[in-house]
């Protein structure tokens, strides 16, 4: 007999204790909450609710930046990070992003993609870093990811992804990949942040992915 | 260990955001002393006018996004509860089957719990996500993966027909648990409000169906109930049906009513995303240039042609009688055939009067015009670089222009477009090297790995591939568009791994699509769907 009042649509949330196959447990569940969340109407809102905090800080309240902050820092830091290469620069223009956010919320025009916008100023700023001084090279921290290669526990292969992004991908392939994971953008969107053709970006992101995946199948043999 | 897209963008962001530093205290305590600017500080404001586009939504990805979590933790807990009552029998009884495009067999024992789940393709490993089904019960996993199949959009009101194959050596016990999931599917599809229609068989285990499906890159029991439309009609022939949907195969089986063993069919299957007789019918009278009212005996009937569905479409007119095949997804004249008097409203006129004799106004298409160049040639399609393919006219006659590189010997053929005999071919023997046209495309490490499996690839058959307008439509289909709603279309050839597939990006309203389709069998090996709103 079928317990169908047990097992509704939402049976298929089984935990994660084990694994199928021999695949790794993946959670896939955070794709496809955040499908979910821009497969909706929520996608706009939440654009349109960045917009509102902006207006805020338009306003003088500054109250606004800390759910602002709190919303766009991951994206803000993935991307510096894939510019500067290094955390500690990084940090500076998460900073610095924010800050200039804050300065520039007056001129801003709603159009809707407030995120591309404050992403512009971000990679703005992580550029200008590494042209002042091109001489700055990847520099991970030892202690923050090296450990990655030996250990295999999900959260170090979660590093050794990033750490493969950042040393084995170029600079455009880095941005892209970023933006792509971090903030879900869109294909076009990353495009146009980039200011380069959407076949490109396309081709760019597909082979940066491909080279990522081997390398993971390799590192992790 | 094989890890996709998604894992690996899901690592990313999680490295990333645990990573991300805390520095809104001084972001705050800067902006206490600071002062917005009302002048331009910041210039980079996004201009963007391009984005005033209609807004079209598929409709089929918009229910069904988010189930209640407490009804899932019950399920959980009960999974767990079902685990410690697990009394593990590690034989198979039976493998059970589900397609509708992800392909899924399940292995149960005899207690209907699940020894092993075996994802056929990519869609399928979608479905399973994370979930873990070893040890729990059939049931519970049918529920699970239906459930994930209406959420993922694989099954909507537009492609509403899923087959449930029971595979067992026990024909008595097989067609019970085949009567038993029918039912439960078919009401499980009512309760998430989609309207399906259940295709259910049994089949002994039998490894034919197994080479079938290698060969048509098909699942087994796809393969399975193909074998039995050809038996009970045998001008069907199998690479014609087999590139079609479930649904697809659903709507022929209706309009054909073929006698069937061990199949059972509920419900119907959904035409939504069809353009309909109606509007099938007006393509077919446009195109021939006449109105209803001149047309006597008409008849209309679902066809199919290269894996495609089609409307076959037969009338006279005025002592003339047409014959047409429109493409039943997005109403495209496939072939038309007319016979009678000269007509001086054919379209295509150069065509047509070439051909009159054959009776056909086929082109054969450009991927065959390829094989026939380079069967002339001598090589291998995955030898040949910076193929270009164009149909062109001259003086009336209408030929395939096929242009290809093979180490520094460049090809160049000119191909009747209706009789494929070739009319003209050129080959020249340089030694400059240049093949730097598809950089951007292939990529010098693919060039690489290509030169790398010719040798591979030589005892092989030569395959074939499907062309860039066969992988739009396969996209296209699978996104649930049509080719009207779709802007910014891309197309192009990558070769990655040894794989060679179309990647096709396009976009509809602010849906934002991208797919990898091998180029040889059409499967869809990966995509990726971006919404806006």
């Amino acid at each position: 007999m079928y317990v169908r009042e047990n097992a509704t649509a939402s049976g298929y949330y089984f935990p994660d204790t084990s694994v199928v196959e021999s695949r790794p447990v993946i959670k896939d569940k955070q794709r496809s909450d955040a499908r979910c969340l821009s497969a909706s109407s929520s996608w706009r809102t939440d654009m349109q609710e960045i917009e509102n905090q902006i207006k805020s800080l338009a306003n003088g309240d500054t109250s606004a930046m800390g759910s602002l902050y709190e919303r766009a820092k991951s994206a803000v830091y993935g991307l510096s990070l894939s510019i500067v290469k290094n955390s500690h620069d990084a940090e500076d223009v998460m900073q610095d992003t924010f800050i200039r956010v804050y300065e520039g919320s007056a001129s801003y025009r709603a159009e809707g993609k407030p995120m591309a916008w404050i992403l512009r100023i971000a990679r703005n700023l992580s550029l200008d870093i590494v042209r002042s001084n091109p001489a700055q090279e990847l520099s991970l921290e030892a202690e923050w990811i090296l450990d990655a290669d030996s250990d295999f526990s999900e959260s170090s292969l979660d590093k050794l992804v990033l750490k493969m992004v950042l040393s084995q991908l170029d600079e455009e392939e880095r941005q892209i990949v970023m933006l792509h994971s971090v903030e879900r953008l869109k294909h076009r969107e990353i495009a146009e942040i980039l200011d380069i053709p959407l076949g490109t970006e396309l081709s760019k992101y597909h082979r940066s992915l491909k080279k990522l995946r081997g390398l993971l199948e390799e590192k992790t043999k | 260990m094989k890890e996709n897209n998604q894992m690996i963008e899901n690592r990313l962001k999680r490295a990333v955001e645990s990573s991300v530093p805390d520095v809104l205290a001084n972001v705050l305590e800067q902006i206490e002393t600071k002062e917005v600017h009302t002048t331009e500080a910041v210039s980079e404001t996004i201009n963007d006018n391009n984005n005033e586009k209609i807004r079209v939504l598929p409709g089929k990805k918009t229910n069904f996004q988010r189930w209640p979590r407490a009804v899932a933790s019950i399920a959980a807990a009960l999974v767990i509860v079902f685990g410690l009552w697990m009394n593990l029998s590690y034989s198979t009884e039976a493998i059970v089957a589900f397609d509708v495009n992800p392909s899924i067999e399940l292995s149960v024992n005899r207690a209907e719990k699940i020894l092993r789940i075996n994802p056929r393709n990519d869609e399928a490993k979608t479905v399973i996500g994370d979930m873990d089904l070893k040890g729990v019960d059939l049931d519970i996993a049918v529920n699970a993966l239906i459930g994930s199949m209406v959420q993922n959009g694989y099954i909507s009101e537009l492609n509403n027909s899923i087959l449930i194959t029971v595979n067992s050596n026990n024909s008595e016990k097989g067609e019970e648990l085949q009567a038993r999931l029918s039912n439960e599917v078919g009401s499980l599809l009512r309760s998430f409000s989609v309207d399906g229609s259940v295709i259910s068989q049994t089949t002994a285990r039998d490894n034919h169906f197994e080479d079938l499906a290698e060969q048509y890159g098909i699942s087994p029991s796809k393969a399975a109930l193909i074998e039995q439309l050809i038996a009970a009609d045998p001008s069907i022939e199998y690479a014609d049906v087999a590139g079609l949907s479930i649904n697809d195969l659903n709507i022929l089986i209706e309009a054909r009513q073929p006698q069937l063993v061990k199949v059972n069919i509920s419900g119907h299957a959904s035409e939504k995303a069809y353009i309909g007789v109606m509007q099938a019918k007006d393509i077919a009278f446009g195109h021939a240039k006449v109105t209803e009212a001149d047309v006597r005996d008409l008849e209309i009937k679902y066809d199919y042609d290269n894996g495609r569905l089609t409307y076959e479409i037969e009338f006279k007119s005025r002592g003339i009688e047409y014959d047409y095949d429109i493409e039943a997804r997005d109403g495209s004249v496939i072939k038309f055939d007319t016979d009678g008097k000269e007509d001086v409203t054919q379209p295509q006129t150069e065509s047509t009067q070439k051909t009159e004799a054959k009776t056909s106004s086929k082109l054969i298409g450009s991927s065959r015009a390829e094989d026939i160049a380079f069967r002339h040639a001598g090589v291998y399609r995955n030898q040949a670089r910076n193929l270009e393919t164009e149909l062109d006219s001259d003086d009336g006659v209408r030929y395939y222009e096929v242009e290809f590189a093979v180490g520094s010997t460049e090809y160049d053929y000119e191909i009747d477009a209706y009789s494929g005999k070739i009319l003209n071919y050129d080959i020249d023997y340089g030694d400059d090297d240049d093949d730097d046209d598809r950089s951007e495309t292939t990529g010098s490490t693919a060039r690489v790995t290509e030169k790398a499996t010719t040798a591979a690839t030589n005892q092989k058959p030569l395959a074939q591939e499907i062309g860039k307008g066969r992988a739009e439509e396969i996209a296209l289909r699978h996104a649930g568009v049509s080719k009207g709603q779709v802007q910014d279309l891309q197309i192009e050839l990558e070769y990655d791994d040894g794989i060679r597939y179309y990647e096709v990006a396009f976009e509809v309203g602010d849906t934002e699509y991208d797919y990898e389709i091998d180029a040889y069998s059409g499967r869809i090996l990966d995509y990726d769907i971006d919404y806006d709103d």
